[in-house]
């Protein structure tokens, strides 16, 4: 064992432990000599209180100057060390596992790294066994360490082939995932054999992207009885350009804009690149952009769309240089109008007041994505069990009139997947409403607060749910002051099953709440539920001013085109995926339907969606949601190589040992004098660290130091007073 | 004139003349001058008649009074004389010490030169000595202007050095001086006393007045110093390691020890001795310097009064 420091450049502040002793020798008081007319009355200070006072200093400038060292040792981080090569035996058979990178970011290299593991399996004993994984995102055993039903299995015979079959893929980088891999194969051959290897070594053949090693790794090492051996293909390479993020702006009536973000990775010299724009694979513009050492500059196409339709192409990038990142497609639908429907129960009368809020915030003439149709409950029973003409989101005021079958309407409507806004405006009596439907939503209400408008007696929102979709735009201290926003009445919504709700992932949740009243119970405001397939969110007032003044604050608007952006879905947007990632189906597809099946990049063959079915894109393009595997409506998306495999920069395997390997692997080759050199980084397992003790050591050390100092600094106080009278 | 000018505050000058010692001395006459002398006489001006005893001199009977009054009368006379101060300024490195604004040795030339000139004022004959291990200025007491302007240069030019040899300096000014006159000294005293006192006694009994003027620092006085240090002697160069906590009390007991002893000697033989600090104002020991001084004269006159009744001419 041998004692080492972790930040051994901290140890240069020992040089501060001569700053106490300098300072105690320009105080010294015997260098300090008085001029004094005579010293015939002085008489001679006993020899002993010289030596004491002289101790006094001494321990206390000991005491300073061990409090600067033990500083600076506890921030260097002495460890003791001990070698951790003696987890694995020096001789015997060992098991291998390749991990091989296929990952975007291997390019021109994978051909290299394929080498490096032909080598490897070349190179293995007869005794030896061997397996492979390709990794890039996900890792994928290509070559099992040991099956029982496979004699082969495990040969270098059987790795070759693996090797040979492994394919370079668009995916990006992720190292621990491989390593888990690696290691949960060799476990697994441990339990078929029933006994584990002498030795067992992980080769990592990558070219060891830093985007591939996340931050923090979650705790998760290596254990010490595995060798982790590092194959570097990366090389000193030139950093070429790529384009990093593409995105589509409406830039006019019948135009989009095209904006592209494209960077030079290069640290050495500025480059000139042609970047061309692909719409529907023919190429309709180009522009020349001059990028500067690690810099980036955005280059913007404008492209000439037709009202309602989309626009499916790419950007791609002449660059000679290696590198992922020369193409990104992308994908923009023109918006389509969602309709609403308002169910109000004043038909043939005067408009409600709620109503004409609502039609001023959501004006047919706009260009918001919803387009507002009034209905009267009646009219509504019928239409919200059609899916052929059921709206996209209800909106229900005017709870009163809310006919109990009108009620199961709405509940059926939301069961079958439909998104309702629910104004609990009701003046009267509440019972059917909570027996029909809010309770069948979780939620019941308990009456109104006041019986009627005061404008002197108000409640505010005292706690609001910043982290909800609804408010999360709201969140920033400009915009999430709900002071203004009085509510003269409402009703007391309760929680059907206040207690579970929390942990129910569909549970009722509760978005906003009133202030508390007099028995100090905080009532909610506005409630999001759920019920079959479909959701709804409750506000607990109506939306005439006989509720509040929120419809009339500047709140109002914000509040509800979130709240039906929310329950519309996110329908109409155009998502971004990234290759190898686990894809979600949109919530519908340009026909209005659910999709029941996907076309993945580079295949013209329709795939059906299961039930839990996982859709994992292995290349780039644009993924396909239809409404059926023959025909229909469908909804393209994007796909692309992660921006982060263009990133050139590396990470040291040494570094990638430190983080991933916590008993540290001394490799059975290196020398000597090589042992030393990777001391700190490899060959060692740190067996305890001392900062922590040194810290408390210091403390102690200040105590008695602070104690010290203050016996002197009384001492001299003592001794400074004025002489009395009679002394003189 | 305005060489040595500086040496007197006039404000001190002034407050002098303000205390009125011209009316006192005059009344007391003692002084010759502005103050009476206290040798009776006859030599130059009537004083007083006395009633002729046997004892006396029956040269000095009034004859012609007798015939008046037909009674035996004495006639007595003032004689006007000038009294023979000798300054003596110790200028040892002692003596150029201050823990605050003025060294003892300023504050020392500034009382002698202050005594210098109001002796002068007063027409008495002012002489000095400056001294440390061996004379260095000595003159003797004249009343004139001009010496009085050099005894001012010759202050100027003095400055504190070397050790102290005031009994060296007292002996040889007994070899100089005629009897029964003023000898003042200013001083620090910071040396052995046995021989000091032993020559001031020697004076004493030539028939001087002797005073002493001690001046010390108010640091020599308290010993105020705080901080552990080196105290260097400033005649010696000596060295000694001090905490001044621990040695206060015990220096102050010496210094006490020491000064009591001369004291005690000096009013054994009729000697007037007072500390000055250097913090104080100079009036004080100006003041000191009349009223003893006067207060000697008054009891040396008293004492020799009977003397003076005889009549005899001196």
């Amino acid at each position: 064992m041998a004692a080492a420091f972790l930040a051994p450049v901290f140890l240069a502040g020992l040089a501060l432990l001569v700053a106490p002793w300098w300072i105690h020798q320009i105080r010294r008081p015997e260098r300090e000599p008085v001029r004094f007319s005579s010293l015939m009355f002085i008489p001679q200070t006993r020899r002993e209180v010289i030596e004491r006072r002289r101790l006094q200093h001494i321990l206390l400038m000991l005491l300073r100057m061990g409090l600067l060292a033990l500083l600076a040792l506890a921030f260097a981080r002495p460890y003791l060390r001990k070698p951790a090569a003696a987890a694995v035996p020096a001789e015997g058979a060992a098991w291998h596992v390749i991990l091989l990178d296929t990952s975007a970011s291997m390019g021109r290299r994978f051909e290299t790294a394929r080498t490096r593991a032909r080598a490897i399996a070349d190179s293995l004993d007869a005794a030896d066994r061997a397996g492979v994984i390709v990794f890039s995102r996900t890792p994928r055993m290509l070559a099992p360490l040991a099956d029982a039903g496979n004699p082969e299995a495990g040969s270098a015979a059987s790795a070759r082939r693996a090797v040979a079959a492994a394919q370079l893929t668009e995916e990006s980088t992720a190292y621990v995932p491989a390593l888990q891999a690696a290691l949960a194969m060799l476990q697994s051959a441990e339990g078929q054999s029933g006994a584990p290897a002498a030795r067992q070594v992980i080769h990592l053949i990558s070219d060891f992207q830093r985007a591939g090693l996340p931050e923090k790794t979650g705790g998760w090492k290596l254990p010490a009885r595995v060798e982790l051996r590092c194959v570097d293909v990366g090389g000193p390479e030139q950093a070429g350009c790529a384009i990093e993020d593409v995105s589509v702006r409406a830039g006019g009536a019948d135009e989009v804009r095209v904006l592209g973000k494209v960077r030079n990775w290069s640290k050495s010299g500025e480059a000139v690149r042609n970047v061309k724009i692909v719409v529907g694979g023919r190429e309709i513009a180009r522009s020349s952009v001059t990028l500067a050492p690690g810099a980036a500059r955005q280059v913007a196409f404008r492209v000439p769309v037709p009202p309602a339709s989309s626009l499916e192409g790419w950007l791609e990038i002449e660059d000679e240089q290696p590198g992922a990142g020369k193409q990104r497609y992308f994908v923009w639908q023109a918006p389509s109008r969602q309709r609403v429907w308002l169910l109000s129960g004043a038909e043939g009368g005067p408009e409600r007041t709620a109503v004409r809020f609502l039609r001023s915030a959501l004006p047919t003439d706009g260009d918001l994505p919803w387009r507002l149709e009034v209905r009267s409950p009646e009219q509504a029973q019928a239409g919200l069990a059609d899916s052929a003409v059921r709206p996209s989101i209800l909106i229900v005021e005017n709870f009163d009139k809310l006919s109990p079958e009108a009620c199961t309407a709405v509940l059926g409507y939301i069961e079958s997947g439909g998104r309702a806004l629910l104004s609990v405006d009701a003046s009267g009596s509440l019972d059917a409403a909570n027996k029909v439907l809010l309770e069948r939503l979780g939620v019941r209400a308990e009456g109104t607060f006041r019986s009627g408008k005061n404008e002197s007696q108000f409640m505010l929102l005292g706690w609001i749910d910043f982290d909800h979709p609804v408010f999360h735009p709201l969140r920033s201290p400009e915009f999430n002051d709900f002071s203004a926003v009085r509510f003269y009445n409402a009703h007391r919504l309760a929680l059907v099953n206040e207690s579970a709700a929390p942990a129910e992932e569909n549970g009722p949740r509760v978005l906003a709440r009133f202030e508390p009243d007099s028995n100090g119970r905080e009532w909610p405001a506005i409630i999001e539920t759920y019920a079959g397939a479909g959701r709804a969110i409750l506000w607990a007032f109506g939306l005439d001013l006989e509720w509040s003044n929120f419809p009339r604050s500047v709140k109002f608007i914000p509040v509800l085109y979130e709240t039906l952006g929310l329950l519309a879905g996110g329908a109409g947007e155009s998502r971004a995926w990234t290759v190898g990632e686990r894809l979600e189906p949109p919530a519908e597809t340009t026909a209005g339907q659910r999709p029941a099946a996907v076309v993945l990049p580079g295949e013209t063959a329709a795939v059906a969606l299961a039930e839990n079915s996982e859709v994992r894109p292995a290349r780039a393009g644009f993924v396909r949601w239809r409404s059926n595997v023959a025909a229909g409506g469908e909804r393209v998306e994007a796909v692309n190589v992660a921006p982060s495999e263009s990133n050139p920069e590396r990470v040291s395997p040494e570094e990638l040992q430190l983080k991933l390997c916590a008993p540290r692997v001394e490799p059975r080759e290196t020398s000597p004098a090589e042992w030393e050199h990777r001391a700190v980084v490899g060959g060692y397992r740190i067996e305890r660290e001392y900062w922590r003790w040194l810290l408390g050591a210091l403390m102690m050390l200040l105590i008695w130091e602070s104690l010290n100092a203050a016996a002197v600094w009384v001492r001299r106080g003592e001794n400074s007073r004025p002489a009395t009278g009679e002394e003189r | 004139m305005a060489s040595y000018l500086h040496f007197i505050d006039p404000a001190e000058l002034a407050r002098i003349a303000d205390l009125a010692l011209l009316a006192r001395t005059v009344v007391d006459g003692f002084l010759a001058g502005i103050h009476r002398s206290p040798h009776s006489g006859a030599s130059i001006e009537f004083a007083q008649y006395r009633p002729y005893t046997q004892d006396g001199d029956s040269r000095r009977i009034d004859w012609k009074l007798y015939a008046r009054a037909d009674r035996l009368y004495v006639k007595q006379y003032q004689e006007e004389t000038n009294m023979r101060c000798t300054l003596l300024l110790d200028c040892s490195a002692s003596m150029d010490y201050a823990s605050g604004g003025v060294t003892k040795f300023h504050y020392a030339r500034m009382l002698t030169a202050c005594l210098a000139m109001i002796l002068h004022r007063q027409r008495d004959a002012v002489g000095f000595l400056a001294y440390h291990r061996e004379v260095l200025c000595y003159l003797p007491p004249r009343s004139d202007a001009r010496h009085l302007q050099r005894l001012f240069v010759e202050l100027e030019t003095l400055q504190p050095a070397g050790p102290t040899d005031t009994a060296g300096a007292l002996r040889q000014l007994g070899e100089f001086l005629q009897p029964r006159g003023l000898v003042a000294l200013v001083s620090d005293l910071l040396h052995p006393a046995d021989q000091m006192i032993d020559h001031l006694k020697s004076l004493r009994a030539r028939r001087h007045d002797v005073m002493v003027l001690q001046v010390a620092d108010p640091a020599e006085q308290t010993f105020p110093f705080e901080k552990t240090a080196t105290f260097v002697d400033a005649e010696s160069g000596s060295e000694r390691f001090t905490v001044p906590a621990q040695v206060r009390e015990e220096y102050l007991e010496n210094r006490r020890a020491h000064f009591d002893r001369i004291r005690r000697e000096c009013v054994s033989a009729e000697i007037d001795l007072e500390e000055f600090a250097t913090s104080e104002p100079l009036d004080r020991a100006l003041h000191f310097f009349l009223h003893r001084r006067n207060h000697s004269l008054l009891t040396s006159s008293l004492r020799r009064r009977p003397a003076a009744a005889t009549g005899g001419r001196r």
